[in-house]
């Protein structure tokens, strides 16, 4: 478990040093794949919770659903359509369930450990 | 060992999002886009960016001072040196007062010219607000009327008036020389025969009397010592340049 808490601050200090900036006409685009791939992640951590994680299925997903978060919502934007409130409304409700399920998990864990 | 690939792959991912979660929140913070959205946070970053460049820019005008002490010393020796050197150095200050690179102190006055107060307007007056707020025409009309006075050196809050000076109207600002854009109030400087310059807005179609008749703050201030800082800038001749030979 130490691990990806490692990868989360190796990646915020890689974001603060390198001078990588997103053109700001980007950063909605960015913001939803960002949640998509927030969703994955915790996807994948559920699944590795439940010794059910797949390599290439969690990858493509993040990869996958990042881009099509994304490219959605540029297309919403060009069709004037919202269309990027489905890419929300689809993730953010699987990254709660799939928090929820965690914390099951978790919680379930810890129990088990102090009976 | 199944496990720990998965949470090596996972901390990998982990590592790409918090990256990318990092550079949607660095975006918030270093915004341009003032048209979108001007959160208080970007007011506040774009005001300490100015600070920055201020304090550069004097910095960098200092450095430029201490240039020009070393540039004058070589003059100085040069005109020693060559045969009527004197007498070119003299033509080369003239030169350069002319083109507006120096400095420049002397009597003449201090026009302040600003938009008629909001409250002051009456709402039987039948005008436009446009009638109201001092255009780029007024501000020419100004410097030109001081030029036909006998105005020497002419500055439009802090910026030397050149030969290649213009002022055009920049939307909600005024843009005067190369690229400086003003709002009111506008205060111009400029050095001369005090009386003839404040006498002159006093002719009959003077531009004073169409601003003062629609209620524009126009003051003319006579003073014993204006200062008016030099031109800070390149002029470039891109096309024009010297016919040879001469007729």
């Amino acid at each position: 478990m130490l691990l990806p808490i490692i990868g989360i601050l190796v990646g915020i200090i890689l974001g603060l040093t390198l001078p990588i900036h997103i053109p700001t006409a980007y950063s909605p685009y960015m913001s939803i794949a960002v949640l998509a791939a927030l969703d994955s992640v915790f996807g994948g951590i559920r699944a590795s919770l439940e010794q059910k994680f797949e390599a290439d299925a969690f990858i493509s997903g993040f990869f996958g659903n990042a881009f099509l978060a994304a490219g959605l919502a540029y297309i919403g934007d060009r069709l004037d359509v919202p269309i990027y409130l489905a890419a929300i409304f689809a993730f953010g409700t699987r990254l709660f369930q799939n928090f929820a399920t965690i914390r099951r998990h978790l919680l379930n864990r810890w129990r088990e450990r102090a009976r | 060992m199944k496990i720990r690939k998965d949470l090596l792959i996972l901390s990998f991912m982990t590592m790409l999002l918090s990256f990318f979660i990092v550079k949607c929140f660095d975006n918030q913070r270093i915004g341009y886009d003032i048209g979108v959205t001007t959160s208080v946070r970007k007011i506040q970053e774009l005001i300490s960016q100015l600070k920055s460049l201020q304090e550069a820019n004097s910095q960098l005008k200092e450095e430029l001072k201490q240039k020009e002490v070393v540039l004058n010393k070589y003059e100085e020796e040069a005109t020693g040196r060559i045969y009527r050197g004197e007498e070119i150095r003299a033509q080369l200050e003239q030169a350069r007062i002319l083109a507006g690179l120096t400095d420049l102190e002397g009597p003449g006055v201090e026009i302040i010219l600003n938009d008629r107060k909001r409250d002051t307007i009456m709402p039987s007056e039948l005008y436009s607000i446009s009638d109201f707020i001092v255009h780029d025409i007024d501000l020419l009309e100004v410097v030109n009327e001081l030029k036909a006075a006998g105005a020497e050196a002419i500055a439009i809050n802090g910026t030397r008036i050149l030969a290649t000076s213009r002022i055009s109207c920049g939307g909600p600002t005024i843009t005067v020389g190369a690229d400086q854009r003003f709002t009111p109030p506008f205060i111009i400087h400029a050095i001369g025969d005090p009386d003839a310059l404040a006498s002159y807005f006093k002719r009959p179609d003077s531009v004073y009397h169409v601003l003062t008749f629609y209620g524009l703050e126009f003051s003319i201030k006579k003073l014993d010592n204006v200062k008016i800082p030099r031109y800070y800038g390149d002029v470039n001749f891109n096309y024009a340049r010297p016919v040879e030979g001469g007729e």
